[in-house]
């Protein structure tokens, strides 16, 4: 009985009614798409970490690895014996796909006449496809299974030496002892890295090049490919409990947490997305209080006699409790109308547009969560409901013969 | 014993700094089954009496109590609970809800109690608007009917609980004095075929000489307490026949 009052004192007064709906819906409808935006962003982001940046899904290195790595690098080079003992060990769990070492360095690339710096990522030649699962191959990055000299270089910096495939370099760096030490490569590839910050410096190389550059047989680094991103965490915890269970002194890092780019714009859009979902349910809870304290008053003759026939306060409270909570619901079930047709319609219509720091453009999609949007469902009506229920307290509490003389 | 007793029951209000006297004083006893109009100049307390009898106000001095039980002693809870079993109140203003149908503001009091016989409730509504001369209007909304028709939907509702008492605030104030006499001959009729105590208040002559009991006020004070016999029975007839 309660809920059909409430629904036809909805339809009463239609205009206002409609207009309240309306601003949730347009709330709802902003918390969702955005959400489902930045959803989109992060998922794009997570296989550009993962997959474009090659860090595979976990890292291991020795401990002190991930703060010092960069300057001393010897000292914290895994033995051939170690990385066959990390990845017997590691390939014990069922979800780990792939085990590959790894060595990063730096130098001079030199086409003859010009000469430029390179920062290098070494790979084993056989796993790269593996760890990039072939993303985006318009952009390129191929080393050659045949030739272990072959290297693939970033555009701009192909673009700054003239390199092209076919031709050929040469790649100057220090070994670990700190020897001079150089060695003639062919350029196999030209690739996009993502990012027009490594666009000019980054060259792909193979382990063999990179190990004789820096005259070492081992590799400073295991990059863990696993069978599916959502364990990541809880593969790497059991990993860090075996490592000390055998007495090992590694360190595991997920790519998430090697992804400062990953970080910062995660924490941007989540400080946008709060900022968007606070102003929303600013603007629900005020809208709410203000339509129900206008209900509250318009209906005060109704109340009295509601109450002198009979009707409890708590029903007197949950009957505008209700009325509350029904134009949250009818605002958000407008609201997925709105998330879904627009989110459709952004999704066909094939947008596009290139952000800071990206080298191309990317599309603008929309993803479709219903975690996300089940979730604020229930907050925007959670929030109806005690923005509404102090209008109905008020309501409830009302002197009986005092309302009864309301005009 | 009897049913109503007011004694010494006096109702003051706070208007700002000043007190209003609106009851003063008052010791009345209503037996079961009796048919008293309240008089009185506007002002006189009229209203402030009857919302003590029906318990929506209680009494700020004095004690009221309905078959020998203190309504001081009971909460909201309880006095609601009563009003919603015992007590049916008529209103000037009919105040019917407007989004429910004529049946369905009927049946409303039923189910405030959270009882959930919808069909017997709905079939009692039925009848009863039939009995008061409107039962074709059942789906009528409250603003498609007369004043004349909406009272009495609002005497069905007042019944719907089969109440003992039914208390009734100039309900024919807003009426003309054809449909008020018909009202008061609805009421009269009911007093006698159910038995239910009525207590209602109008300014209309006409009307009071159809009570069997007229109690009068001025200034919050009882002035007058007359009982005539057999009164009503034959105004009751007099409209009857007029019909
Ligand atoms: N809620 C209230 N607050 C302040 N004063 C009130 C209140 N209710 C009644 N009064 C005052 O109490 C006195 C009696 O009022 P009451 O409404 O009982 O008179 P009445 O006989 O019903 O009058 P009428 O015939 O005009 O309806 C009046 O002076 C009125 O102003
Ligand atoms: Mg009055």
């Amino acid at each position: 009985m309660l809920l059909k009052l409430a629904m036809r004192n909805l339809t009463r007064n239609r205009s206002r009614s409609l207009a309240i709906i309306l601003a949730i819906s347009a709330g709802f409808a902003a918390i969702n798409l955005f959400g489902g935006y930045i959803a989109n962003v992060f998922s794009g982001l997570q296989r550009q970490a993962i997959e474009g940046e090659k860090l595979g899904h976990l890292t291991i290195a020795r401990s002190g690895y991930f703060e010092r790595g960069g300057i001393n690098q010897e000292d914290f080079i895994l033995s051939t014996e170690e990385i066959s003992r990390i990845t017997t060990l590691v390939m014990q769990f069922a979800e780990v796909e792939l085990v590959s070492p790894r060595l990063s360095l730096s130098g001079l690339i030199s086409d003859g006449d010009l000469s430029t710096i390179f920062i290098g990522d070494a790979l084993v030649r056989t796993d790269l496809q593996h760890i990039r699962k072939e993303i985006r191959p318009q952009r390129g990055g191929f080393l050659q299974p045949g030739n272990p000299f072959g290297i693939s270089v970033s555009k701009n910096l192909a673009q700054a030496l003239a390199l092209e495939p076919g031709s050929s370099a040469v790649l100057f760096t220090s070994t670990l002892a700190g020897q001079a030490n150089a060695y003639d490569v062919d350029i196999i590839d030209i690739y996009d890295t993502g990012t027009a910050a490594t666009n000019d410096k980054a060259i792909l190389l193979s382990l063999e090049l990179a190990r004789n550059l820096l005259t070492t047989e081992g590799a400073e680094r295991l990059t863990v490919v696993l069978n599916s991103a959502a364990v990541t965490e809880m593969v790497k915890v059991r990993m860090k409990n075996l490592f000390a269970e055998q007495g090992l002194d590694l360190e595991v890092r997920t790519w998430e947490s090697l992804s400062a780019f990953y970080q910062q714009v995660k924490n941007l859009f989540n400080l946008i997305f709060s900022f968007i979902f606070s102003i929303v349910l600013v603007i629900v809870v005020m809208s709410i209080m203000n339509t129900m304290s206008m209900v509250v008053i318009e209906r005060t003759r109704e109340i009295g006699t509601l109450r002198s026939l009979g009707m409890q306060r708590w029903r007197v409270l949950g009957m505008f409790s209700l009325e509350g909570l029904l134009i949250a619901l009818v605002g958000c079930a407008l609201g997925l109308l709105i998330v879904l047709s627009v989110g459709s319609v952004v999704n066909i219509g094939g947008l596009s547009y290139t952000p800071p720091s990206a080298s191309s453009p990317v599309r603008l999609l929309v993803d479709f969560k219903p975690l996300l949007l089940f979730g604020s469902m229930t907050m925007l009506s959670v929030f109806a409901i005690v923005s509404s229920f102090i209008p109905a307290r008020r309501a409830a509490n009302t002197d009986i013969t005092n309302a009864l003389r309301h005009v | 014993m009897s049913f109503l007793t007011l004694e010494c029951a006096t109702k003051c209000y706070q208007l700002g700094s000043t007190q209003i006297v609106a009851v003063k004083d008052i010791s009345l006893t209503i037996e079961g089954g009796e048919f008293t109009v309240i008089c009185g100049p506007s002002g006189s307390g009229k209203s402030t009496l009857l919302n003590m009898l029906s318990t929506i106000d209680l009494p700020s001095e004095g004690d009221y109590r309905i078959d020998n039980t203190s309504v001081l002693n009971m909460g909201d809870r309880q006095l609601t609970q009563m009003r919603q079993k015992r007590v049916g109140i008529i209103f000037q203003s009919f105040n019917l809800v407007p989004v429910m149908t004529t049946r369905e503001n009927v049946m409303l009091p039923g189910q405030l109690h959270g009882g959930r016989v919808v069909p017997e409730l709905k079939s009692r509504a039925e009848t009863l608007l039939e009995e008061v001369g409107v039962g074709q209007y059942a789906e009528h909304r409250p603003d498609q009917l007369s004043g004349g028709q909406r009272q009495r939907v609002a005497l069905a509702r007042a019944l719907i609980n089969r109440p003992e008492l039914v208390i009734a605030d100039e309900p024919t104030a807003n009426l003309d004095s054809d449909n008020s006499q018909k009202i008061i001959a609805l009421l009269a009729e009911m007093n006698r075929k159910y038995g239910i105590t009525f207590v209602f208040s109008t300014h209309d002559q006409l009307l009071l000489r159809s009570a069997r009991r007229c109690v009068q006020l001025v200034d919050g004070r009882v002035v007058e307490d007359t009982q005539c016999s057999n009164k009503v029975d034959a105004t009751v007839n007099t409209i009857m026949e007029a019909q």
